[in-house]
């Protein structure tokens, strides 16, 4: 099982981080919601069906994690703080300046999603993963015609905040 | 602001988890073993301690009344109390284990269920079983020394209004005050706040 547990962790590692971003500001809360939604993996494995796709299941486990998360009263270290830029001495100057924007670019994204409701979150993180309103309504749990109309209301929402945070300046 | 750019970011986001699953690579199955913070898994942790503790009270109450009179008596009332305590013990973890496989508005309300059920039985436990439990006990200690209730309450009232004082606190804290409304209650609230906004939103 352990195997099969890290396999699933490394195809995926992605969405776990992704979920944790959106749902968190401070690095403990990251880490403890990364680490809760690992938790949960691991105790609903052997639930897992295979008429459903993994990537589907993980991300119904995972949502739900986030969306039940309750954040700790602990010292507060944002996340951006502790984990950019560590190694800019490696690289040289322009792909630093290119990778600097595009890190600023995914930073704001992450800051916007933040500012949007906790079931909004869930909804606009499964459209920004490429994922076809049928899989999402399957996800979530409701009609892929609500999803639609929901979506359109979050992508507005979003698009509003990322003016609001000067996006076009970056 | 196009949109393909929207998700063009978000696709290269991917390169920020990977460097952040190179760090921790080594130590997912470590983290995926640790104790659960989740609620649930908090609740379903109390549970067990609660209803062993019971029992072992229980048991101890046994071997140190063998030879009361009413001893067949105590002991129903030790396995009726147990029986109380482990029925929804088991139909709460039964629904704790079925709550994460579902769609996400199905295990939400799964989760608020479990904590409705969560909370209707810890306020039974303190606004009926223990009052019960703490008039039982003084009346089976007082009848255990050949005494009347009213006697012995009057000759003690000064410790026993002191015990029933703290008894009273202790419930009012517990129960309004702090530990239900703040470690379930609030919980339960967000979660049904996010339901609502799922469906009608």
């Amino acid at each position: 099982m352990s195997q099969d547990f890290k396999d699933i962790v490394a195809k995926h590692h992605g969405i776990f981080y992704k979920i944790a971003r959106a749902y968190t500001i401070e690095k403990a809360d990251f880490d403890d919601l990364y680490q809760e939604m690992l938790i949960q993996i691991w105790k609903s494995l052997h639930n897992f069906k295979e008429e459903s796709k993994l990537s589907t299941w993980i991300y119904r486990v995972s949502l739900n994690t986030a969306l039940t998360f309750q954040r700790k009263e602990k010292k507060k270290i944002p996340i951006k703080q502790l984990n950019e830029f560590e190694n800019i001495d490696q690289l040289n100057k322009a792909a630093f300046e290119k990778t600097n924007i595009k890190e600023e670019k995914i930073e704001l994204l992450y800051k916007c999603i933040n500012q949007l409701k906790k079931d909004e979150r869930a909804i606009i993180l499964l459209y920004l993963e490429n994922k076809k309103y049928e899989e999402i309504a399957l996800i979530i749990g409701l009609k892929s015609s609500h999803i639609g109309v929901k979506i359109n209301r979050i992508k507005a929402k979003l698009h509003k905040l990322l003016k609001a945070n000067d996006y076009a300046g970056i | 602001m196009p949109e393909f750019d929207l998700i063009d970011i978000w696709q290269k986001a991917d390169e920020k988890a990977s460097d952040h699953y190179v760090h921790i690579e080594k130590s997912v199955v470590k983290m995926a073993k640790a104790k659960s913070k989740d609620l649930l898994s908090k609740i379903k942790r109390n549970m067990l301690i609660e209803w062993l503790i019971s029992i072992a009270i229980g048991i101890v109450f046994i071997i140190q009344l063998w030879n009361h009179d009413y001893r067949t008596e105590m002991i129903i009332a030790f396995l009726s109390l147990s029986l109380i305590v482990l029925w929804p013990y088991l139909s709460l973890l039964n629904k704790i284990k079925k709550s994460s496989d579902s769609n996400v508005l199905v295990g939400l309300k799964n989760y608020v269920q479990i904590l409705n059920l969560f909370i209707k039985r810890l306020k039974l436990l303190i606004y009926i079983i223990s009052p019960i439990t703490l008039i039982g006990s003084y009346l089976l200690v007082v009848y255990s020394y050949g005494k009347s209730p009213v006697e012995v309450f009057i000759d003690n009232w000064i410790p026993l209004a002191f015990v029933f004082i703290i008894y009273i606190l202790a419930h009012v804290f517990i129960g309004i005050i702090w530990y239900i409304p703040k470690l379930y209650g609030n919980p339960k609230k967000e979660i049904e706040k996010i339901i609502i906004s799922i469906e009608n939103g």
